[in-house]
């Protein structure tokens, strides 16, 4: 061997060798398609004997290479499966609006802790919550359950960002009102959306998914651009900067 | 990957090539492969390409005993055959 063999995890190899079974298995495939019986992989094993190394953190192997002696062994091996003992026997994963914990902004110290527990999603953490673990406790404090389920539900409004398609200002029996129209707006009924117009905090008269209705002040409506936050909850906020018009034309 | 390697799966194809069919034509009788296993030593070499980790193998590649003894892997794999159809 030329080189010094790379260092690796436990995961990535496995990860490299279904990758490889994948590319025999449709290689079989292609050679059976003019034979009578078609060949399927049953059983795929190696023994490898190894080094472990552990930093503290991961632990990573290398392989043993020549004139080294004595490596650990492991074996790992590959079965089969089918496709309704997987649906049986396996937890969903990519479920629709699921959030995985790699992808919440979550210190590395979290993520790892979390990983010992086995959770590997916002899902898995719920479960655990409806259990009554208190997963701070159970983690010595290494996990700061206040800060993560905020960091999810930020992930999880990040599927679904709000979109406003438009702004009007409509004349109703009230008063002057400002209507914004899009997608996602307020989804989250534990939250009642906060409306701030020029400054000054004004109401929201209605919310829903498609329609946020805020109640504007004497004034608000005459032309000129109006500047408009509105906290649709905790991780969705937008700021829009309005212009009125008058029937001739827009404002000057 | 080293150039005396070859890719994991290249070296499981090459190992199974179960292409024989034994036909007695006289009795009428053909006879196939229907499941086969390897178990063979492999030297294994890691490497790295882009980011992902490659499984570089070889069979033992020189019938000599030499002063550094290669490292010696195993694999083995079992292959089934079924008649189209069946599972």
């Amino acid at each position: 061997m030329a080189n010094a063999n790379a260092a690796w995890h436990l995961e990535e190899f496995v990860d490299s060798l279904v990758v490889e079974l994948d590319k025999t298995r449709e290689t079989l495939a292609v050679k059976a398609i003019n034979k009578p019986l078609s060949y399927t992989v049953r059983e795929l094993s190696m023994d490898l004997n190894i080094f472990p190394q552990y930093d503290g953190d991961q632990v990573s192997f290398v392989t043993a290479q020549a004139g080294q002696h004595g490596a650990s062994k492991v074996t790992i091996q590959l079965g089969t499966i089918t496709d309704q003992q997987v649906r049986a026997t396996s937890k969903v994963t990519g479920a629709k609006n699921g959030v995985e914990l790699n992808d919440v902004d979550v210190d590395k110290k979290t993520r790892k802790q979390l990983r010992r527990f086995g959770v590997t999603s916002a899902d898995d953490l719920k479960q655990i919550e409806q259990k009554n673990v208190d997963i701070g406790k159970a983690s010595d404090n290494a996990i700061d359950y206040v800060n993560l389920a905020n960091q999810i539900e930020k992930s999880r409004r990040k599927q679904q960002p709000p979109r406003v398609m438009s702004a009007s200002v409509e004349i109703e029996a009230d008063g002057p009102v400002l209507r914004l129209r899009g997608e996602n707006l307020a989804i989250d009924p534990r939250f009642a959306p906060v409306a701030v117009v020029d400054e000054r905090l004004a109401r929201v008269l209605s919310s829903s998914e498609r329609e946020i209705t805020i109640g504007l002040q004497p004034g608000h409506d005459a032309p000129g651009d109006r500047r408009l936050i509105v906290a649709m909850d905790p991780f969705a906020v937008v700021r829009l900067r309005v212009r009125g018009t008058t029937p001739e034309g827009p404002a000057p | 990957m080293d150039e005396a390697f070859v890719s994991l799966s290249s070296l499981l194809e090459a190992l199974f090539v179960i292409d024989a069919e034994f036909r007695d034509e006289a009795a009428g009788v053909h006879t196939y492969v229907t499941a086969c296993e390897v178990e063979s030593p492999i030297e294994v070499d890691m490497s790295r390409e882009a980011g992902a980790l490659r499984l570089g193998s070889t069979p033992p590649l020189y019938p000599l005993q030499t002063t550094f003894a290669p490292a010696m892997h195993r694999v083995r794999m079992v292959i089934e055959g079924t008649r189209r159809g069946e599972r």
